[in-house]
């Protein structure tokens, strides 16, 4: 079975197949809906908001805290600086993360289960598994930035995570933390394939905050292969990205 | 969001060790002027670099296209959040810090 829910301000999809009842379906749709109470900066009865205003002693951070502050920072290192939850501000938040992080755990649930053909898509970053209901390797369509109505590229992911960074519809949404105040322009969409959705979200945040070098980075970091869409309607793949447009 | 008026005391505080399923994360806080100034990762399972040079020259040339309309018959489709707020109202700060 398919089902959509809004949760976490996005559409999510969980997509489980025949073999799945509506209560495992629930239960991904529960660990959302945990995620969210404990992560939202919007909630002013979470743990963000409560560590954003000093109100909880690094002792009594829960775990899951703990572990997306970690990767965080440790996304943080690995991309020189590119990808940073602090805001300008000060507080944190850890949303870039957060998704892509919570996808990956919610997959291990269907996982767990006994399911092995499965997808979970939350706001356009996506995680698939074995086949779709018609037997064939799950299809995952790049939107157009420029025409969200449209494909412009379709993608196999094999097991992998997908996700997409961009600047579309709402204007400029990321900026570059390295130079405050200078929303990106040269490039609209980024669209990272990694080895499960969580390295994906993580570098397709960062990759796409480095502007024109992203798709470099992307290049030469092992197990990352990217699809850059430029101002002008140019796109540029990996070396690699190639091998995913095949079934 | 605005950071409350207590505040953390100023100093380094360590958290505890968590179990992620992929292994061991610890990490420290550094408070400083009653605020969280740094976090730094004192255990994590990870064998990645910890910063980038690109070097254009040692890569591959790759080649650009134009963008054009696909089948759209795909299981699913992957684009940017559209009602990404909290990244609006980052921008919206940091262009408000820009502007004054």
């Amino acid at each position: 079975m398919r089902e959509t829910r809004i949760l976490m301000g996005m559409p999510i999809t969980v997509d489980a197949g025949k073999m799945a009842d509506g209560t495992l379906v629930d239960m991904v749709f529960d660990y959302f809906a945990q995620i969210d109470r404990r992560f939202s900066t919007y909630r002013a009865d979470s743990e963000i908001s409560a560590i954003n205003r000093g109100d909880v002693p690094i002792r009594d951070w829960s775990g899951e805290m703990t572990e997306v502050l970690a990767l965080a920072e440790q996304t943080k290192n690995e991309t020189d600086g590119y990808f940073d939850i602090r805001k300008p501000d000060g507080s944190l938040d850890p949303s870039g993360i957060v998704k892509g992080w919570a996808i990956n755990n919610a997959a291990w649930i269907v996982r767990v289960a006994g399911i092995g053909d499965f997808f979970i898509e939350a706001g356009g970053d996506i995680q698939t598994s074995g086949k779709n209901a018609s037997g064939k390797d799950w299809s995952v369509g790049i939107r157009n930035p420029f025409k969200t109505d449209e494909i412009i590229k379709v993608v196999y992911p094999h097991e992998r995570g997908v996700a997409t960074s961009g600047t579309y519809v709402r204007g400029h949404h990321i900026y570059n933390p390295r130079e405050l105040g200078s929303p990106i322009t040269d490039i609209v969409s980024l669209t990272v394939i990694g080895a499960d959705v969580l390295e994906a979200d993580r570098f397709a945040t960062a990759a796409f905050a480095m502007g024109k070098d992203g798709i470099f980075f992307l290049e030469e970091t092992p197990g990352l292969e990217g699809y850059v869409v430029d101002i002008d309607g140019r796109a540029t793949p990996t070396s690699g990205f190639g091998a995913f447009c095949e079934p | 969001m605005k950071l409350g008026t207590k505040g953390y005391a100023d100093g380094a505080y360590t958290g505890p060790i968590a179990d992620a399923y992929y292994g061991i994360v610890q990490i420290q806080a550094l408070v400083q002027d009653g605020r969280l100034a740094a976090l730094k990762v004192l255990q994590y399972p990870s064998d990645r670099r910890t910063s980038i040079r690109i070097n254009r020259q040692a890569l591959p040339m790759l080649r650009d296209e134009a963008i054009s309309a696909q089948d759209a018959d795909v299981d699913i489709v992957s684009g940017a959040t559209l009602t990404s707020k909290a990244f609006i109202r980052s921008l919206g700060g940091a262009l408000k810090k820009a502007s004054s």
